[in-house]
C-alpha cells in the first residue's frame, strides 16, 4: 500500500530536492587523472522539507495520524514537490495560468459545500517507448509553456509508480503557443521501461518516499507556539519484476 | 581491484572523465533461478554478456555493495571474502535465511560494468572473480535513526578449504555423555592453561 500524503500536512517553510549519489573519490592524483568513480547508478531522489507549520490542532491530529499509519517508514508515502512558477505553465495573456478552472458535476451542480473538480493545467504525454533506465525522453506539450533544463516531472509507471525525473538539457524541440514537441535528457535514468503512452505530470510531480527516521514525525509541543517539525525522506525502491 | 581486470578499451575511456562503475554479483542457485543484484539504485539490464547470454535484470541493492580487494590466484594461495551489503530488501533477507542450505557452495560470480555518460552501459560485465558462497551473516544494528541491516555473504575461491575448527570440550562430562564409564576426561578439572604436566612422573 502507498499512502498519498495530504497537501494541506506538507506545507513547509523551505524544501531540499536533490538526487543523493554514491561517489567514491580516490583523492588527488598527481598525473591530473580524475580519480573518483560513482556507483550508485544515477542517484536516488532525497527531500528534506524544514519547519512544516502545523498551525491548527486538526492539522496536529492530522499529522500524528499520517505517522501512525506510516508504520516507522514500513509504509511508503507519494510525497509532492512544490514547484511554484518553475513549472512550464502556459502563458494566456501574458501571465502564467497556475490553477485550473473549478467544474461542476454533470448536471451543473456543485458539491454541498461549493467546491467542484479541479484538474492539472499542464497536460502532456510520453511518445515512444523507452527501456529501462534510458535517460531521454520524447514527449508532446499537448497544453503548457517552454520546457527548459532544472525542471521537474514525474510519471506514474506501471509497478513502481510515481518516480521524479529533472530535466538535463533539451535536446531538441519544437514550440509552439503553449504547446510543442520535446526530446529531453533526463535524470536519473528512468527507473522502469515505458511504453509511451503515458501521462507526464507538471503541476506536482511526486515521488514514492519513504520516512527515514520516524523521530522526525514527533510533534514538540510548546506552549503558545505551533510545532514546526523538519522531516527528511528518502525514495522507496522495489524491484520491477 | 586491479585496473588489470578491467578491459584495456575500458580503461582507455575512463581517462578524462568520471568513471561510472557498476559492481555485478550473479549467484547461481541449484534450484531456482540465478539471483542478480548490482551495487546501484533500482534495476538495471547491463546487455548481454557470459554469464547471461539473453540478458538480464539485476536488482538494485540502493546502497554501494562494498566489495573489498581480491586477488587473483597467485602461487596457490587460497582467500576468502565477504560482501557487505545494506539497502537489504525482503527479497534478499528471504534468500539469504531462507535458503542458507541451498545457496551454501553456490557459484558467485563478481562482475564489473561501466556506464557512459548517460548512464547506459558501455560494455558488457566482465566477471572477474568467482567463488563459492560460504556462511551468511545479518546483523542488525541501532543507528541513530533507528535499525539498519546489513547482510554479510562470505565467499570462498575454489581453493578454499571450509577448514574452520570446530570447538569442543574435553571435559570428563562431555565423556561421560558420550562414553559413559570413560576416564579419559576425569582429571580435566584439574588442569588449565600453562599448567606443565611432567612425562613421565621423575
Amino acid at each position: 500500500m502507498v499512502l498519498q500524503i495530504p497537501r494541506i500536512l506538507v506545507r513547509p517553510q523551505a524544501q531540499k530536492w536533490g538526487l543523493r549519489y554514491a561517489t567514491t573519490d580516490g583523492g588527488p592524483s598527481m598525473s591530473l587523472q580524475d580519480t573518483s568513480a560513482e556507483t550508485s547508478g544515477g542517484g536516488l531522489w532525497q527531500v528534506t522539507l524544514t519547519a512544516i507549520e502545523l498551525i491548527s490542532p486538526a492539522l496536529r491530529n492530522l499529522w500524528d495520524g499520517f505517522a501512525a499509519l506510516q508504520d516507522g517508514g514500513a509504509t511508503p508515502i507519494v510525497m509532492p514537490m512544490f514547484v511554484g512558477l518553475r513549472a512550464p505553465w502556459p502563458v494566456v495573456d501574458g501571465r502564467p495560468v497556475v490553477s485550473s478552472a473549478i467544474y461542476p458535476h454533470s448536471d451543473g451542480t456543485y458539491v454541498s459545500d461549493g467546491t467542484g473538480y479541479v484538474e492539472d493545467v499542464i497536460r502532456s504525454h510520453l511518445v515512444g517507448a523507452r527501456p529501462l533506465r534510458a535517460t531521454s525522453v520524447t514527449l508532446h506539450m499537448d497544453y503548457g509553456g517552454e520546457i527548459t533544463m532544472g525542471m521537474h516531472f514525474s510519471i506514474r509507471h506501471a509497478k513502481l509508480g510515481w518516480r521524479l525525473y529533472r530535466v538535463r538539457r533539451v535536446i531538441e524541440a519544437t514550440i509552439g503557443t503553449n504547446a510543442g514537441s520535446y526530446n529531453l535528457d533526463v535524470r536519473p535514468p528512468l527507473r522502469q521501461a515505458i511504453t509511451g503512452d503515458e501521462d507526464v505530470v507538471w503541476d506536482t510531480p511526486r515521488c514514492v518516499m519513504r520516512m527515514t527516521d520516524a523521530e522526525q514525525w514527533h510533534q514538540e509541543e510548546e506552549a503558545r507556539k505551533f510545532p514546526t517539525p523538519t522531516i527528511t525522506m528518502i525514495e522507496r525502491l522495489w524491484s520491477a519484476k | 581491484m586491479s585496473e588489470r581486470f578491467l578491459p584495456l578499451a575500458y580503461a582507455d575511456k575512463c581517462r578524462g572523465i568520471r568513471p561510472k562503475l557498476g559492481i555485478y554479483a550473479h549467484i547461481t542457485m541449484p534450484d531456482d533461478d540465478p539471483v542478480r543484484i548490482w551495487g546501484g539504485v533500482g534495476d538495471c539490464d547491463p546487455g548481454t554478456n557470459g554469464v547471461d547470454p539473453a540478458g538480464a535484470i539485476y536488482t538494485g541493492l540502493g546502497e554501494l555493495l562494498n566489495v573489498p580487494a581480491f586477488q587473483a590466484l597467485i602461487n596457490g594461495k587460497a582467500e576468502r571474502i565477504a560482501l557487505n551489503m545494506s539497502g537489504v530488501t525482503e527479497e534478499m533477507v528471504w534468500l539469504f535465511d531462507e535458503q542458507a542450505m541451498n545457496l551454501r557452495d553456490a557459484p558467485v560470480r563478481i562482475g564489473i560494468g561501466s556506464f557512459d555518460e548517460d548512464w547506459q552501459p558501455m560494455d558488457p560485465v566482465n566477471w572477474c572473480w568467482m567463488g563459492f558462497a560460504d556462511v551468511s551473516t545479518m546483523s542488525r544494528k541501532r543507528t541513530e535513526t533507528g535499525f539498519q541491516r546489513t547482510l554479510i555473504q562470505n565467499i570462498g575461491s575454489i581453493f578454499t578449504g571450509r577448514s574452520r575448527g570446530q570447538h569442543s570440550y574435553f571435559t570428563d562430562a562431555s565423556q561421560q555423555a558420550l562414553h559413559p564409564g570413560d576416564k579419559f576426561c576425569e582429571r580435566t578439572p584439574l588442569y588449565n592453561r600453562g599448567y606443565l604436566k611432567r612425562w613421565p612422573r621423575t
